[in-house]
């Protein structure tokens, strides 16, 4: 296992320099001088020549990534002017505030997707089926922004049974300001989680050893659970973990909307206050995030189906 | 159990589903047709001016004669969803166009050729998928600044990767084939094989995926308006209707209702057809 | 306790929704303790009509007519009981050893699945019921083995696995639909005389279905003859083989290429019908030599040609021309 997990690594390596090459070359976007931009209003002389120096903007690109890789590994990211803060500080005491409302909209996701899926896939070719599915269609197109200022007005205002923005205190309390949020992520990424189950499901029972057990007799129970979950459980693992991507997409734009005070509207806030070193990191954090959760779904998947080989 | 599989389903089952597979990419079709004319026609058929301010006062709920009602400039909301669609079904349409040709000539070269060319191909696939689509998109407008023009950059420079993905690995497995062997042996250029022979059969599977990307770009484009980062006004799309809208979501739910089931059906519509092709395209293989 | 019975069908029918019959109006009989053949080629319905006895057919078929087992008619068999009967009473096995496992559950376990639901064994008697019976079917070093997964066997072993899980609950009657067809040459031998040695050591009746009659023959006691969805011959193996009551089969014999005459393969000239365009008369007049007037007229029933030997053809009488050629029977062992 552990030379799965150092395997799995070494292959993640290339593209974590290339997601820091992407994100190192995003300042250079800037139309003009990037120091000016990053200064904004603080631009002095000084300023700007003293920024200049420390992103090396006179020196080769290549040893502009060097210096960049540097200040990297020391856990500097530069500092934000708006907040007075280093960037990375600013950032990581948001993220569990982000993760929090991630897992729980992924978690209601699969609460709303998985039942349907399973419904869909064992009336398959059914009205019902169709039903499901034409619902979960129409479901893609709504904007997540739109459906959350609507369930705010409707389950917020009119009704009043979640407040409206915030994260309150700790424990039960952030999770009742997190509920609509994450509600509305779910919501949004639900027809991605349900569409792939559904097919993964159907091919599952579609299986010939699946026949096996009904000509068996063996209890539906054990059909259920041994046969039918086992084998349609690696979807749900990685079904998750590949969208996750969709998943962190929608979780910035709602944050935004209700207020959450994560990273994802840090981003959008830094967007609209020209803060570009915070842009800057934000973007390499939820990259990493994405390739995390993509090695770790790698592993459950190697840790749950016996064929794949852990001794490569 | 294979043998039992060669029995196909009689005749008149087969009849059954091809008509009703039929269904939703028609309506599919024909709502999407519905709104790209009614969109094209909206300088003729939209009742009022889309800028001019209402003499009656704003905020005024949906009646005979504004069917959407007014927003809080007074401006008629049904004239400005209209005008709008412009807007955004143009935002889908490029911003699939532009990936989809990068993408496509990208994959296919690499796909063709294989070797290093793919090889880096895949490495940067493997970066950029590795960002969230719209964490990219919306880092890289931020580096440009607001606006149509800029969004349409940062859609191209990060859409074109799922594309160059969908079409690298087809030619891939098609570059053995014998027919293409066969034109290399007869001495054609490699340009040639390639968008000739190469491209017709490769291409159907990236076209399907342009469809998910049309209604992903719609609400990329939406989103983006939504917070001020892609349209700008005077202009008018959905998602700009929407955040002019939201402060008065309590008093007048309509300046904000009518511009998101804007967004829902041409979604819905543009979605209903790719499915419907996907399906077709599937039952096609498995013949 | 389970009743030592025939298990008897009478005019099956199997067809799929909207669509014509596959199998029509097929009915034979198993003794309690016999093995029973259904030979016939791909389209034949022969995989219908034993899928049909457990109701395991695949979606949209629907079956009719009668199937009887130790007096319970099977058709009309609620769900729980039909779950009950499955696996315990009569037990089936499959075609492709490499599908036919669940991948995700140790042999082992999978076996034992089956003792548990059927005779309510605790998990460990299950578990020593598993590895006694991995013995029984050959599988060498069998306690470890037991915690094997599929993919980790050969497909001889894994059919042999498959016939475990499938004997495990002691059924009176196996339903083998063409268990040899996916497997070498050598190994089918093996396991064909593995199905033999178990039914006899514990008196099981067998239905065994596959296109290929050499499996059959060494085999079965009797054998039924499937063509275009109907039994065209029914009898004792040795009789239909060596001297058959029915065109078809003739022609089924010399086709084999033990029959080789002259260094030429002989074939039977065209191919079977459609089964939404089958002809009033004999389905297999189109292609027959001995084709008359009254045999496309009307549908043929079934006759006692011989005592115990059932042929659905009414030219039976001028046989002897087309089985001159046979020699493969001879060669077929049986």
């Amino acid at each position: 296992m552990i030379r799965y997990i150092a395997g799995r690594l070494l292959l993640i390596l290339p593209v974590l320099f290339g997601v820091s090459i992407v994100v190192f070359m995003l300042i250079r976007l800037i139309p003009g001088n990037p120091a000016v931009a990053i200064l904004g209003e603080h631009a002095t002389p000084e300023l700007i020549a003293r920024v200049e120096q420390q992103l090396g903007l006179n020196l080769p690109l290549w040893r502009q990534y060097l210096i960049f890789l540097g200040h990297a590994s020391r856990g500097d990211f530069g500092a934000s002017f708006f907040y007075q803060e280093s960037v990375f500080t600013l950032t990581m005491e948001r993220i569990p505030v982000s993760l929090m409302l991630i897992t729980y909209a992924a978690v209601i996701g699969l609460l709303i997707s998985v039942p349907f899926a399973t419904w869909a896939a064992v009336r398959r070719e059914t009205s019902v089926d169709h039903a499901i599915r034409l619902v979960f269609t129409g479901t893609i197109g709504i904007p997540s922004f739109w459906l959350g200022i609507v369930l705010a007005l409707l389950l917020s205002v009119k009704v009043r049974l979640f407040p409206l923005g915030g994260i309150g205190g700790g424990g039960f309390d952030m999770l009742w300001h997190l509920t609509l949020p994450a509600l509305t992520i779910a919501v949004h990424i639900s027809p991605i989680l349900m569409r792939s189950l559904r097919s993964s499901l159907i091919e599952v029972l579609n299986a010939d050893y699946v026949t096996t057990g009904i000509a068996m007799g063996l209890r539906p129970t054990t059909l259920l659970v041994s046969y039918v979950l086992r084998n349609g459980l690696t979807p749900f693992i990685s079904v998750v973990g590949l969208n996750v991507g969709w998943l962190i997409g929608g979780t910035i734009i709602i944050e935004q909307v209700f207020g959450v005070p994560g990273v994802g509207s840090l981003l959008i806030t830094s967007i609209l206050t020209r803060d570009y070193t915070i842009v800057q990191f934000v973007t390499l954090v939820l990259a990493f995030l994405v390739i995390l959760v993509n090695l770790l779904t790698d592993l459950a998947y190697a840790a749950v189906d016996p064929r794949v080989s852990l001794q490569r | 159990m294979s043998a039992v599989s060669t029995i196909a389903p009689p005749r008149p089952a087969r009849r059954w589903w091809f008509a009703t597979a039929g269904v939703p990419l028609r309506v599919g079709l024909v709502g999407i047709f519905t709104i790209a004319v009614l969109a094209a026609l909206a300088p003729v058929i939209a009742p009022y001016d889309p800028t001019a301010l209402g003499l009656a006062g704003g905020l005024q709920p949906p009646s005979a004669a504004h069917w959407f009602g007014t927003d809080q400039l007074g401006r008629d909301i049904l004239t400005r969803v209209l005008y709008a669609a412009r807007i955004d079904l143009q935002i889908g349409t490029i911003g699939v166009a532009i990936p989809l040709v990068m993408g496509v000539v990208i994959g296919l070269f690499a796909g063709y050729y294989a070797s290093w060319p793919d090889a880096i191909l895949g490495r940067v696939i493997d970066v950029v998928t590795a960002f969230p689509f719209l964490v990219l998109v919306l880092a890289i407008v931020a580096m440009l600044g607001p606006g149509l023009k800029n969004f349409y950059i940062a859609i191209s420079l990060v859409s074109w990767v799922a594309y160059a993905r969908i079409v690298r690995g087809e030619a891939l497995g098609v570059r053995g084939r014998g027919y293409i062997l066969a034109a290399r042996s007869l001495g054609y250029s490699d340009a040639r094989i390639v968008f000739r022979h190469l491209l017709p059969n490769v291409i159907v599977p990236a076209l399907v995926f342009g469809m998910s990307d049309f209604v992903l770009d719609i609400l990329a484009g939406a989103s983006l308006g939504y917070f001020g980062l892609g349209v700008q006004p005077p202009a008018t799309e959905w998602g700009v209707m929407i955040a002019e809208g939201r402060n008065f979501i309590v008093t007048a739910p309509w300046v904000v209702i009518f511009p998101g089931i804007a967004i829902v059906i041409t979604s819905f519509f543009v979605s209903l057809i790719g499915d419907s092709v996907s399906d077709i395209v599937r039952r096609v293989h498995a013949s | 306790m389970r009743p030592r019975n025939a298990l008897r069908v009478e005019d099956l029918t199997v067809a799929f929704r909207g669509g014509h019959a596959v199998v029509r109006g097929v009915s034979f009989e198993i003794a309690a303790g016999e093995a029973f053949g259904l030979v016939g080629e791909s389209g034949s319905g022969k995989s219908l009509t034993c899928r049909a006895v457990l109701r395991l057919l695949p979606r949209g078929a629907a079956a009719s007519g009668r199937v009887t087992y130790g007096g319970r008619s099977l058709l009309e068999l609620g769900a729980t009981e039909m779950q009950a009967l499955r696996g315990s009473t009569i037990a089936m096995i499959f075609q492709d050893p490499m599908t036919a496992l669940n991948p995700v559950l140790r042999v082992g376990e999978a076996i034992a699945q089956v003792t548990q639901a059927h005779e309510g064994l605790g998990a460990r008697a299950a578990r020593v019921r598993a590895v006694e019976m991995m013995e029984r079917v050959g599988i060498r070093d069998a306690a470890r083995r037991a915690a094997a997964y599929p993919h980790e066997f050969s497909g001889g072993m894994r059919q042999r696995i498959h016939i475990a899980m499938a004997l495990a609950a002691r059924p009176t009657l196996l339903l083998a639909d063409e268990p040899t067809t996916a497997l070498d040459v050598i190994v089918q031998a093996e396991i064909l005389r593995l199905l033999d040695d178990l039914r006899r050591e514990e008196g099981m009746s067998l239905l065994l279905v596959s296109h290929d009659v050499r499996v059959v023959a060494g085999l079965c006691d009797r054998v039924g003859v499937m063509y275009a969805g109907e039994l065209v011959e029914v009898g004792p193996t040795r009789t239909v083989l060596r001297r058959p009551e029915h065109p078809y089969t003739i022609g089924l014999m010399n086709s084999l290429p033990e029959a080789v005459i002259d260094e030429r393969l002989r074939a039977i000239p065209g191919v079977p019908p459609d089964p939404g365009r089958l002809p009033p008369g004999c389905a297999f007049a189109p292609r027959c030599e001995l084709a008359i007037d009254a045999c496309r007229a009307a549908p043929i029933g079934m006759s006692e040609t011989v005592p115990g030997h059932w042929s659905r053809c009414i030219r039976t009488d001028r046989l002897d021309e087309l089985r001159r050629g046979l020699a493969a029977a001879d060669s077929v062992h049986t």
